[in-house]
């Protein structure tokens, strides 16, 4: 499946920003199950500075810097994508593998899985949870095998939470989440690797998009697609499996990925810093369109 | 003599080891004082207890004069503890010491070896050596860092280590510091101090100097510097007055010869830092820094540090600028690697370590972890990284439910604690109550990278703990500093002092937040001494004349009151609704006086010139510090004055403008024509002016009776001490025109507003000038303007008064213009000279949300 997506974001500044640099994280991941043919990053007013980066996960980061007087900030990404269907999920289902033989497994084998273990561990937005454990127990019975343990999580979280913006925030901890039943996909999906963690599970963080289609009988609109987070699990001897608990479904080819990490922190589309003491507004427009060939 | 002489032998040698199992570096139970000590023991005899007690003192206070402060977290009492430095030093002979450095040498390449690799390759996780676990769960690992490499042989090129002799005699470390060794300023310092009020101590001893190692530091940071400059430009980077060892920062600073600065004074451009200064920006290319690494970018590390310089992390990557420790070497910090280090020994080296470490058992095992649990009561319990609400412990001083408690806590996160063998380290005689007592001693020792090899310093700070039998040996917690001395086979060769300052080779820069600190500390030195003649002056009026509301002077008392509180800027006091105020007039001056936390008051001032100059104090010699501690000392007598014993304060504001004025010499001295000069003289200047205006105004604005303005003007005359100059050259009665004449216009009074303002242009253009070459600017235009405005005043004209009133409007007026001239110019410097880069996170959080 090819599409094209243009993701919009737009600063505007109350006051003059004199300096602003930013780091960027929308360029999408070229992988095995998806391929990245074109990706080209628009900026106005045009960076004094531009640097790509292959970060510590092997996403490609973009640095920007601007040196002049600027009272906005506008950052188009396009990119277009060809995306095979995910193989993972599939053969995740006959996986028999028990959950905890994958605990023991790793922490037996922490060489061969050094760089997976750091998927078990607390991260900024993930932390060690007494409360977050209690919620995740009953999903991981002891002959429960890794697949059904997913499963069966990601249906509670599913059940358990109402999808509602306005509710939380990037900072709204994980626990409060669990208290307050309602949050967007980012806090679907930190619950999730929350759980699965706090386990001893590795699971990361996944940014990308998400393909919608408008109620039946309508046009879509444009701009009304968003980014979306979910989450990847790692089975031994298969790889990362990708489930998206604000949907509950596997991740299909629906599921366009930007970069992952541990969590939000490590690939938030926009970080930034300007040296500015006003307030800023922000606007954000993502369409993602399906493309014919 | 002869006595005192014997009971400070008897202190040392009876009753010094009672109840004490582990050793002592100076005596041991069997045979007394060991060989090394004997020397130094009788050096100390000789000059008898009496004398050792006094020069002891001498030496505290030598510490205090020159500033030597550790600053303590949470401390109300302000930002300064004196540094407490015991007076007999720690004794190391030569051949224990070549132990020792074999030791660290070897230490220091292993870890060099194991940072390097866990920025890189990561063999070390791969093939088991340490488990991932523990690196990933640590906050020191910076992946941002990661490929990042330092030019030249070493990724750590400084290092430290806590050490101490343990029971059986041999050498351990305790704990490695890999990112911003703090205490060699220190180490320095004591050897100072300790040489100059103790010489004796030396006698016949061969002491190692520490000046080389010094030498040494400075090479290596020069050959860090991008594409082999040659000169380069390093810098200290601080957190600044507020951090608890700031006082090292400024003191290393000035000892190397290179820039002290913060991260505010420092920019990301062009993937280059630059730092700010007063004549625009000049690129650096070397960082020491002392700011932890997680908050040195808040664009790619702590979003929430104000202390970094963002982007800074791009500058690194592309090889532009060379930061030491590089960013991520806390790793290295954590406790739990010595559980493993053994390993990377072997895998490096194929040498096990020559010094031995702690036993340490980290939980992130199973099998460790049940060790630690199941041996709790013989193991000191720590975290791998600090975290809060956890202080170290030893397990057999918890109680039942505490140990529960803490096993619930090891078993939630294990990977976070470890387990060490508690050891009881080596005691040193320490000073204290006019006897030598065995105290647990840790001495910190440093290293750098050289050429072919890291080099150690032969000497180190030693630390004790500050009470008998207490393990603690932390600045933090009061610990006591000792001199180490190594003592040397070789005659010192190596010069103590280094030659090569790299900043000597370049122009000396003044960074914008030092200038904008030198011209406060300007401005408010002089608002003091002004603003305490004139409070001077109204409290003898009070006091002398036994103020009285109706009497006769009660007229020209009201007015000086209320130019005191339009001098202090602190409304309403005495000019509105006043009556309250007036029943008691001396409560309100001796509020304006000692009261601290009233905006304006004298002790309210001083306290913002003293923050000034702490935050500049890489800038003034010792000698200035020994002023701006007898200020301090005047401070804290004003402090104490009570309402009823305002009388006594006359004296303690003459002590505290004598001070500032010998430190304004002193200043004046001691910065030749610096910017820095510049900058200090403006501030003192606009002052001046400012303070002198309001005076004048809300004194000679209104026509008084011929008394009432007799008083007034002998008043204001004598405040700002042109009394004398008044009578000699107008020799006349006292009348307000040619006062006026005198402290506007007239050129010999250098106080005079028109000589002042000839300052404020001279300063100004050579501003002008160094910013481009020409000297006029929009500053010096702005003071140029009030300079004509006064040279062409007619007084005659300015003096008369409004029909039917007694009001001089155009006088009143003309000082409120030049006041807010005055303003101008000041904001104008602000903005052309001091930085005030504020910064913010790109992005309201809350505003950014997902839909989906």
């Amino acid at each position: 499946m090819r599409y094209k997506i243009r993701h919009t974001t737009e600063y505007k500044y109350q006051e003059l920003v004199t300096t602003g640099h930013n780091r960027l994280c929308l360029v999408p991941l070229n992988s095995d199950e998806q391929s990245l043919l074109s990706s080209d990053v628009k900026i106005s007013p045009t960076p004094d500075e531009q640097t790509y980066v292959t970060d510590f996960f092997g996403n490609t980061l973009l640095f920007i810097s601007i040196y002049k007087e600027h009272d906005h900030l506008t950052i188009q990404s396009e990119s277009t994508l060809d995306i095979q269907s995910r193989i993972n999920a599939e053969r995740a289902y006959n996986s028999t593998i028990l959950w905890h033989d994958v605990v023991s497994q790793l922490s037996a084998n922490g060489d061969t899985y050094a760089d997976i273990i750091q998927y078990t561990l607390p991260s900024l937005y993930i932390p060690s949870s007494e409360e977050i454990r209690a919620f995740a127990a009953d999903c991981f019975q002891e002959n429960t095998s890794l697949w059904n343990g997913c499963q069966t999580l990601m249906n509670k979280i599913f059940k358990h939470v109402e999808f509602k913006a306005g509710f939380t925030t990037v900072n709204t901890p994980v626990e409060s989440v669990l208290k307050l039943r309602k949050g967007v996909c980012q806090d679907f999906a930190h619950l999730m690797i929350a759980c699965l963690r706090n386990i001893g599970l590795p699971a990361r963080y996944v940014s990308g998009y998400l393909e919608t289609f408008p109620p039946p009988g309508k046009e879509k609109l444009v701009g009304s697609d968003a980014s979306h987070a979910w989450v990847a699990v790692y089975f031994p001897d298969l790889g990362w499996v990708e489930f998206d608990p604000t949907n509950c479904i596997l991740a299909s080819h629906t599921h366009l990925t930007i970069a992952f990490g541990r969590d939000y922190f490590d690939v938030a589309p926009i970080k930034g810093i300007v040296f500015s003491s006003g307030n800023q507004t922000l606007s954000v427009k993502v369409d993602v369109e399906r493309m014919a060939g | 003599m002869e006595q005192t002489q014997n009971s400070l032998l008897q202190s040392l040698t009876q009753g010094y080891l009672t109840n004490q199992s582990v050793l002592d570096e100076c005596v041991t139970l069997n045979d007394g004082v060991k060989e090394k000590w004997k020397r130094l023991l009788a050096n100390i005899e000789n000059l008898g207890a009496t004398e050792f007690k006094s020069r002891h003192q001498e030496l505290l206070k030598l510490l205090k004069e020159n500033g030597v402060t550790y600053n303590v977290y949470g401390d109300s009492d302000g930002l300064n503890r004196p540094w407490l430095l015991d007076p007999v030093p720690l004794v190391i002979s030569a051949s224990e010491w070549r132990g020792a450095e074999r030791g660290m040498k070897q230490r220091a390449y292993v870890l060099n070896k194991v940072l390097e690799d866990l920025y890189g390759d990561r063999v070390l996780l791969k093939k088991g050596i340490i488990p991932p676990e523990l690196i990933y769960s640590h906050q020191g690992f910076l992946r941002a860092c990661d490929k990042i490499k330092l030019s030249g042989d070493y990724q750590l090129p400084l290092y430290s280590a806590d050490i101490s002799r343990g029971p059986d005699g041999k050498v351990w470390v305790i704990k490695d510091r890999a990112q911003a060794p703090s205490g060699m300023g220190y180490a320095l310092e004591n050897r100072g101090a300790l040489s100059r009020v103790l010489p004796e101590l030396f006698q016949q001893h061969q002491v190692a100097r520490l000046g080389g190692f010094f030498n040494s530091l400075m090479q290596t940071l020069i050959q860090l510097a991008p594409q082999g400059k040659e000169h380069p430009r390093i810098v200290l980077l601080t957190p600044g007055p507020r951090n608890e060892t700031y006082f090292e920062h400024a003191f290393l600073a000035s000892y190397l010869g290179i820039t002290l600065v913060q991260g505010e004074d420092l920019i990301m451009r062009d993937s280059f830092v630059w730092i700010k200064t007063v004549e625009g920006l000049e690129k650096v290319d070397v960082i020491l820094r002392r700011v932890d690494d997680t908050f040195c970018d808040p664009l790619e590390l702590r979003e929430d540090s104000q202390l970094g310089i963002p982007g800074l992390l791009q500058a690194v990557r592309k090889g532009n600028v060379s930061v030491a420790n590089p960013l991520g070497s806390s790793v290295l910090e954590n406790i739990g690697l010595m559980a493993f280090l053994h390993g990377a020994f072997k895998y490096f080296l194929n040498e096990d370590p020559i010094i031995p470490m702690i036993a340490t058992w980290w939980c992130g095992q199973k099998k460790e972890m049940n060790h630690v649990i199941d041996n709790l009561d013989k193991l000191v319990i720590k975290t791998t990284e600090r975290m809060s609400g956890f202080q170290t412990v030893m397990g057999s001083q918890l109680s039942r439910s505490e140990k529960d408690d803490l096993i619930r806590k090891i078993k939630f996160e294990p990977f976070r604690y470890v387990g060490q063998e508690e050891v009881h380290f080596s005691t040193s005689p320490v000073f204290t109550k006019e006897k030598l007592e065995p105290r647990y001693t840790v001495l910190r020792t440093y290293l750098v990278g050289c050429k072919d090899e890291y080099e150690m310093m032969r000497g180190g700070l030693a630390r004790c703990s500050p009470e008998k039998g207490s393990f603690l040996v932390s600045n933090q917690d009061g610990g006591i500093s000792k001199d180490t001395w190594v003592e040397s086979t070789v005659k010192n060769t190596k010069p103590s002092v280094h030659h090569q300052a790299p900043d000597m080779k370049r122009k000396a820069v003044l960074p914008s937040r030092t200038a904008e600190n030198l011209f406060w500390v300007g401005r408010y030195t002089q608002r003091l001494i002004r603003t305490s003649r004139f409070l001077r002056i109204v409290l003898r009026h009070l006091t002398q004349k036994g103020y009285i509301h109706q009497s006769n002077d009660s007229e020209s008392l009201l007015i000086l009151l209320q130019a005191t509180t339009h001098l202090t800027y602190s409304y309403p006091g005495f000019v509105e609704e006043a009556d309250e105020v007036l029943k008691d007039p001396l409560r309100e001056i001796h509020q304006l006086i000692c009261n601290p936390n009233r905006a304006g008051s004298i002790l309210f001032t001083l306290n913002n010139l003293l923050k000034s100059m702490y935050a500049a104090r890489d800038r003034w010699t010792i000698d200035s510090w020994r002023i701006i501690d007898e200020i301090e000392n005047v401070k804290r007598r004003i402090a104490a004055v009570e309402p009823d014993g305002i009388r006594h304060v006359l004296t303690l504001l003459d002590l505290l403008t004598g001070g500032l004025l010998s430190f304004s010499e002193m200043t004046r001295q001691s910065m030749y024509r610096s910017d820095g000069r510049v900058m200090y003289r403006m501030g003192q200047l606009i002052e001046e002016i400012q303070v002198e205006l309001v005076q004048y105004r809300s004194i000679l604005s209104f026509q008084y009776d011929e008394s009432t303005e007799f008083q007034l003007l002998e008043a204001l005359l004598l405040s700002n001490q042109n009394l004398i100059t008044y009578r000699s050259v107008y020799r006349t009665y006292l009348s307000a025109a040619p006062t006026v004449d005198l402290l506007f216009l007239n050129s010999q009074n250098p106080t005079s507003v028109l000589s002042q303002l000839e300052g404020v242009l001279k300063y100004a253009r050579i501003l002008a000038q160094k910013e481009r070459g020409g000297d006029d600017n929009e500053i010096s235009r702005l003071v140029f303007e009030c300079y004509s405005s006064v040279r062409l005043m007619n007084i005659d004209a300015l003096m008369e008064t409004e029909k039917d009133s007694n009001y001089r409007k155009g006088f009143d007026e003309f000082c409120g213009t030049l006041q807010k001239q005055m303003a101008q110019v000041y904001t104008k410097l602000s903005a052309t000279y001091f930085s005030h880069s504020t910064y913010q996170q790109q992005g309201s959080k809350e505003g950014f949300q997902f839909e989906i």
